[in-house]
């Protein structure tokens, strides 16, 4: 088994410096087998050019216990890392940028950072998004986060920007922080688990978006399914969520959808 | 098979037939038959033990013998909180069958109207061996239908489940369990001056296999009285009263038992491995004779049927000594 490790080299001063970098032709099933020298050779996206993969990130590699890549560094400008992965483990120490997980099919992929937007949505023209596996976010995530996911297991510990789960077609997706706009939009079915509701309750109350009509009435729920999730941070969020009375809804109603939206009764969704 | 079930049954004869007792009860030189069953395990949870209890209770009963059951299966043990799948209080069953097709159709019809009709409670496999698909028994896959197009499943860690609404909220169900191979018929009988020793011999023996994994004792109380032979002088059963051991047939048919013998229970085990089925049988024969030999209890031998019935013999002078 094998570690890679890539480094982001250094950025600072340099004008010429890429603004966007489209990683996704970094996947662990081309680099198993191949030499260092042939990794640093992969044509890498950098601002619409092709540029060798050495020059953007230093390599290392190490055995390791199971194959993983660790990428490192300055990456919020780095689009697509972890993009159509499919096994073993992919962290990104630091910030990505978009489409991070786009595709994913298997496998693990942690982002001790933030992530962008479509995280876990398709990837490229593709029409579904993440099939299997589970991505673990330590941040928040952007926009459209699960965007017609299929499969597979999305936690995000920090919030998640708007039309999160937008039509969803099956899968989990656990979120720690505040939501935005249009959760759940077109979802046909899978799960939308919520530790903080606040806004969702505040939209459906105030018909943002058709956003009542979108949603069946919350009923009270046991979801004695989350015993079955061992995953650290999935245990994390729902102990918020398992203090206080459980609710569910179903979503979207506008498409017939039966997903689920699972979220807890507060305070503050008591009064807005 | 390993190595310890291919022991001939002649093997050094002299050390076979040397006299052994155990606290006053005579150990007889010979061997309990067992033969080969497909097996499983699964586990209920519940909110709270009485419910788990209460499916438990109903997917095991009518589970004794596959003679006329189809199906032998009991309570393995009770599990706590942080051993079952789920986190809630949970119940381990093992089942055994004579063939692949009678284990799965037993276990899919008593989870069926057993454990998806008890309040609270969730199913899952309680073993984790990798078997083909043909190799393993449908749980949540047949059950699920009865959600009607409103089941959810979930794959989690490549395991999936299914999520079936019910009138207390949902019914939870892994997909399905494996099936592997046991061993069935492991026995010992508990020879005793009256009834009353010989029950209270049996209740040591089974208290002490109690706590033993991998191993059930599927009849009333782990014990039975109605020991079998096989075939009947009527055509039709394939089993009748095993007369060798019946005190009021003494005299009449060719009788086992000696003077002072008037009352003999059995114990019926089946396990996942020899080994397991072996040291039941060491346990509970010991806790008998330790409990029971200076009250009553006279002497421990086994069934066979000469072996020719199952491959698997366990020879009492053997796991005892």
């Amino acid at each position: 088994m094998t570690r890679w490790h890539l480094q982001r080299r250094g950025t600072d001063g340099n004008d010429s410096a890429p603004v966007s970098i489209d990683a996704s032709n970094i996947r662990l099933s081309w680099m198993t087998g191949k030499s260092a020298a042939q990794i640093n050779e992969l044509p890498v996206g950098a601002d619409g050019r092709s540029v060798r993969l050495g020059d953007l990130f230093e390599l290392t590699m190490d055995d390791s216990p199971t194959d993983r890549i660790v990428v490192e560094g300055e990456l919020d400008h780095v689009h697509g890392l972890a993009a159509m992965h499919d096994r073993g483990d992919f962290e990104i120490i630091g910030s990505a940028g978009h489409y991070a997980a786009c595709g994913m099919t298997g496998g693990r992929v942690c982002v001790r950072g933030d992530a962008g937007d479509y995280v876990a949505a398709p990837c490229g023209a593709r029409r579904s998004g993440m099939s299997g596996g589970v991505i673990e976010i330590h941040g928040g995530v952007g926009n459209y986060a699960g965007h017609r996911m299929r499969r597979g297991t999305l936690m995000v510990r920090g919030s998640a920007g708007s039309m999160l789960g937008g039509s969803m077609v099956a899968g989990t997706i656990c979120v720690g922080g505040a939501t935005g706009n249009g959760l759940a939009v077109g979802m046909k079915r899978g799960s939308v688990i919520l530790a903080d509701a606040a806004n969702v309750v505040r939209q459906a109350d105030q018909d943002e978006d058709g956003a009542k009509r979108r949603y069946s009435s919350p009923i009270r729920f046991d979801p004695a399914f989350f015993g079955l999730y061992h995953e650290p941070m999935f245990q994390e969020i729902t102990q918020m969520l398992l203090r206080l009375p459980v609710f569910r809804t179903r979503a979207d109603r506008h498409v017939g959808g039966l997903g689920e939206v699972i979220f807890a009764a507060t305070a503050e969704t008591a009064v807005s | 098979m390993n190595d310890e079930s291919k022991h001939p049954d002649t093997d050094n004869e002299a050390e076979a037939n040397r006299p052994l007792e155990i606290n006053g009860v005579r150990i007889e030189a010979t061997f309990a038959e067992a033969f080969d069953m497909k097996a499983t395990r699964v586990i209920i949870t519940a909110m709270d033990e009485i419910w788990a209890e209460h499916a438990a209770s109903a997917m095991s009963g009518f589970g004794t013998s596959v003679i006329d059951c189809k199906l032998e299966i009991d309570i393995e043990r009770r599990l706590l909180p942080s051993e079952t799948p789920d986190g809630r209080p949970g119940i381990a069953l093992l089942a055994f069958a004579m063939s692949g097709g009678d284990l799965e159709k037993q276990i899919t019809r008593r989870a069926g109207q057993c454990v998806l009709t008890c309040p609270t409670t969730a199913l899952f496999a309680g073993l984790t061996d990798e078997v083909p698909r043909d190799k393993r028994i449908a749980l949540g896959k047949t059950l699920r239908f009865f959600g009607d197009g409103n089941q959810i499943s979930k794959v989690i860690d490549g395991t999936r489940f299914w999520r079936i609404p019910v009138m207390d909220g949902e019914f939870i169900c892994q997909h399905d369990a494996p099936r592997v191979s046991g061993i069935g018929g492991g026995n010992f009988l508990l020879v005793a001056r009256d009834l009353h020793a010989a029950s209270r011999a049996a209740r040591a023996a089974i208290g002490a296999i109690d706590p033993i994994p991998d191993v059930i004792t599927p009849f009333p109380g782990g014990v039975t009285r109605s020991g079998s032979k096989v075939g009947s002088k009527y055509k039709s059963l394939i089993a009748s009263t095993n007369d060798a051991y019946c005190p009021t047939l003494r005299g009449i048919t060719d009788s086992q038992l000696g003077d002072g013998e008037n009352a003999v229970l059995e114990v019926v085990l089946d396990g996942l491995s020899y080994d397991a089925i072996a040291e039941a049988m060491r346990t509970g024969i010991r806790a008998a004779c330790s409990s029971c030999g200076e009250h009553g209890l006279v002497a421990v031998t086994a069934g066979n049927y000469g072996g020719k019935l199952g491959r698997h013999h366990f020879h009492l002078h053997e796991i005892l000594s």
